[in-house]
């Protein structure tokens, strides 16, 4: 889970990661027509002078795109966060907003602690320049960017952080002020279970001190369970906000953690997806596209669901708009239940009972019974379907629908 | 002979009193796995079975000190003490099957695990090992139906989707050949065994003549596959299918697949993969069941 900047800095301020002063201000407090008093206070209390009002979203590069704006007055203030407050802002709706004290700095650096998957090892990296794209430094100057493994048992040491900021140029004090940073961080991902933790830009003041400008944090939501302290509320990560049917299948695994099936990803295609399995959904994907078909949607369910969840499922997947075809497909299963999840399938069907072409092809345990099911399903309701266990690999499945699907769309348009 | 696995394998599973482990208990048996043990904490005494359930690994080793494989079924908050109990007796054979386990864990267990030469891990979020001609199988690898997809063959098998690993054997069987040794490592960000660590064992492998990968996106293992290919060079004939090239041209941040299926930051991306591996020699299927003929082509028609 990606966590909002205002979220990242207070958990800093916990370790002692020094930040600047600021107020988060929401949508919630917003909508009083003429002056808020609670603005004016929250200029006042961070100087007086000029504060920075930073859009609070999960995108990366906010502040080249207008995310990131100076008020100089309490007036400019309230003029700015009603012009961001509730407006969509990079594929996200601002809900709130971050208003800071400014800060005066002489130098930008850069500074984050995640996991190098391919070592299998934490790693600290060091920018002398920050507030840049830092992907774009490692690539074209790989040697401003100070990198160092470390172990995750011991974890990170502070002749570790000192090495790795003397590589790119840090002396003096310099060292001892950012190696003490780094611990921090790492001591931030072992007590939140992060997988990444990033300053950028990280400024030193005019008196010697460092000061994290942003926070990006991004935690593991596989140790979630042993984190319930850390209740930040749900957010979706699609880059726009979630359609109906995204909503409606995001409540089919609420509240009951038997398998998972309601994973749905809208798209603008016309073939829809009921695929299982999180490599055999992907690898359908790619045929359906590999054959020139288009998906109306993604989805996924697997890890055995009872059939009441692939019923609702299957209510969400097959009445989009504007569908050509059905594709219900996934490997041979090693654990789901062709059965069960097939009797919850044929229910949705039976209601729909869909115009278009469908193509099953499924294994795996009660894979006989399901799949009677269905060509019993097809022949009471004159469904236009085609039925195939294991004797036809499972991407061929994709090519039929496909075409199925073509021959179909000429059809009903003739 | 195969890898990993043979009929010298004796297992116990950690946590076998649960449901699922139980369960698969019973597939391992009744398939021919010898499972001579099984610890849960506090149930010491019972049966799974007919397997023995001991306290503490120490127990069930000093009762059976052939085992010489451990397949961890505990909760996902419970799997580094779980392995880190079996590190400490080195056992040689690992194997996850856990999903969800949190990074900072994984990361810790295969740190400490490199203190240990002699033990190999595999997982988490593994669905197995098979060995068709030892006729041994650790985990729920091809569930009740086992014979139908997995017979002894050539063809050595690694997957990131435990899914598709039975669906890529299916395939080669298909196709006509069987398998040496099959295995789901799971796509977790970081694994007991990627790609690079297992290759090799099926270059040393003598029944192994080629060897078929099943690649998903996100991290960084079949780039890291291809760079030792270009390295040390490609022994036996490798066929890969890279899943999720779809998601190249899908909004940025979707998650979909695995836990380790996400394009973060450009990271992972599967037609960066497929260019990697392609220029290191190996066969690419475009649409997965392409591999069959691909077979065909490096291997001709396996004896019989």
């Amino acid at each position: 889970m990606r966590l909002y900047e205002y979220e990242g800095k207070k958990l800093f301020a916990q370790v002692g990661i020094p930040i600047p002063r600021s107020a988060y201000f929401t949508k919630a407090e917003t909508g009083a027509i003429g002056a808020d008093p609670q603005l004016e206070r929250i200029f006042d209390d961070l100087g007086g002078r000029g504060v920075v009002v930073k859009a609070q979203v999960l995108a990366g590069k906010r502040g080249k795109a207008g995310g990131i704006r100076f008020a100089h007055s309490p007036e400019e203030l309230q003029e700015l966060v009603e012009g961001m407050i509730g407006t969509q802002f990079l594929g996200e709706e601002i809900t709130g907003v971050l208003i800071e004290e400014k800060v005066e700095f002489v130098s930008e650096h850069y500074i984050s602690v995640t996991y190098d998957t391919v070592r299998r090892q934490p790693v600290l990296a060091i920018g002398r320049e920050g507030g840049i794209d830092v992907e774009e430094l490692a690539r074209e100057h790989p040697e401003k960017l100070g990198l160092r493994h470390f172990g995750p048992i011991v974890g990170l040491l502070p002749w570790v952080a000192r090495d790795a900021a003397a590589e790119v140029g840090f002396t003096g004090r310099e060292l001892h002020k950012l190696a003490a940073i780094a611990v921090k961080m790492w001591e931030l991902m072992v007590r939140t279970d992060a997988r990444l933790v990033e300053i950028n830009p990280l400024v030193k003041t005019p008196n010697g001190e460092y000061m994290a400008l942003d926070a990006a944090i991004i935690l593991d939501s596989d140790a979630q369970m042993r984190h319930p302290e850390l209740n930040f509320p749900p957010r979706q990560a699609t880059g726009r906000p979630l359609t109906e049917r995204e909503l409606i299948a995001q409540a089919i695994d609420e509240g009951d953690y038997r398998g998972v099936a309601g994973k749905y990803v809208e798209l603008d295609g016309d073939i829809a997806m009921l695929t299982s399995g999180g490599g055999g959904s992907i690898t359908l994907m790619d045929a359906i596209e590999a054959y020139g078909g288009r998906p109306a949607n993604y989805t996924e369910y697997g890890g055995n669901p009872p059939a009441e969840k692939v019923y609702r499922l299957t209510k969400v997947v097959a009445t989009k708009p504007g569908l050509h075809g059905l594709l219900i497909a996934g490997g041979i299963a090693n654990n789901t239940r062709v059965d069960v999840t097939f009797e919850g399938i044929a229910r949705a069907l039976e209601e729909i009972r869909p115009p278009y072409p469908i193509v099953i092809r499924r294994a795996g345990p009660g894979e006989e019974e399901g799949l009677r099911l269905m060509r019993e399903l097809a022949e009471r309701l004159g469904l236009d379907m085609e039925v195939h266990g294991a004797e036809l690999p499972m991407t061929e499945a994709a090519r039929i629908i496909v075409e199925k699907a073509a021959a179909y769309r000429q059809r009903v348009e003739g | 002979m195969g890898i990993l696995i043979s009929e010298h394998t004796r297992v116990l599973v950690q946590g076998i009193t649960g449901r699922e482990a139980s369960k698969v208990t019973r597939e391992m048996l009744d398939y021919g796995t010898k499972v001579v043990a099984g610890v849960t904490p506090g149930k010491g005494g019972q049966e799974v079975h007919g397997v023995p359930v001991y306290n503490t690994l120490k127990e069930a080793l000093s009762e059976h000190p052939e085992i010489n494989a451990v397949l961890t079924y505990v909760p996902p908050l419970a799997v580094k003490d779980a392995v880190f109990e079996a590190l400490e007796y080195n056992i040689p054979f690992i194997n996850i099957i856990t999903e969800r386990v949190p990074l900072l864990d994984a990361a810790q267990i295969y740190s400490y695990a490199r203190t240990k030469p002699a033990t190999r891990i595999v997982g988490p979020t593994s669905v197995g090992v098979i060995n068709p001609g030892a006729r041994v199988k650790v985990g729920p690898i091809g569930g009740v139906n086992v014979d139908r997809v997995y017979r002894p063959g050539c063809v050595g098998v690694i997957s990131k989707s435990g899914g598709m690993t039975t669906e890529t054997s299916w395939i080669i069987r298909q196709a006509g050949f069987g398998i040496s040794t099959a295995m789901g490592i799971g796509g977790d960000f970081i694994k007991g065994s990627a790609f690079v660590d297992l290759v090799p064992l099926f270059f040393n492998d003598p029944q192994t003549k080629a060897i078929v990968i099943f690649g998903e996106p996100g991290g960084g293992d079949e780039e890291a596959l291809a760079e030792y290919l270009e390295k040390y060079g490609m022994r036996k004939p490798i066929i890969a299918f890279i899943a999720g090239r779809f998601v190249d041209h899908m909004p940025q941040g979707v998650q979909f697949g695995h836990a380790g299926a996400i394009v973060e930051r450009g990271m992972g991306s599967p037609a960066k993969k497929i260019g990697a591996l392609r220029r290191a020699g190996v066969l690419i299927a475009e649409v997965q069941h392409e591999i069959g003929a691909l077979l065909k082509d490096v291997l001709g028609a396996e004896p019989a």
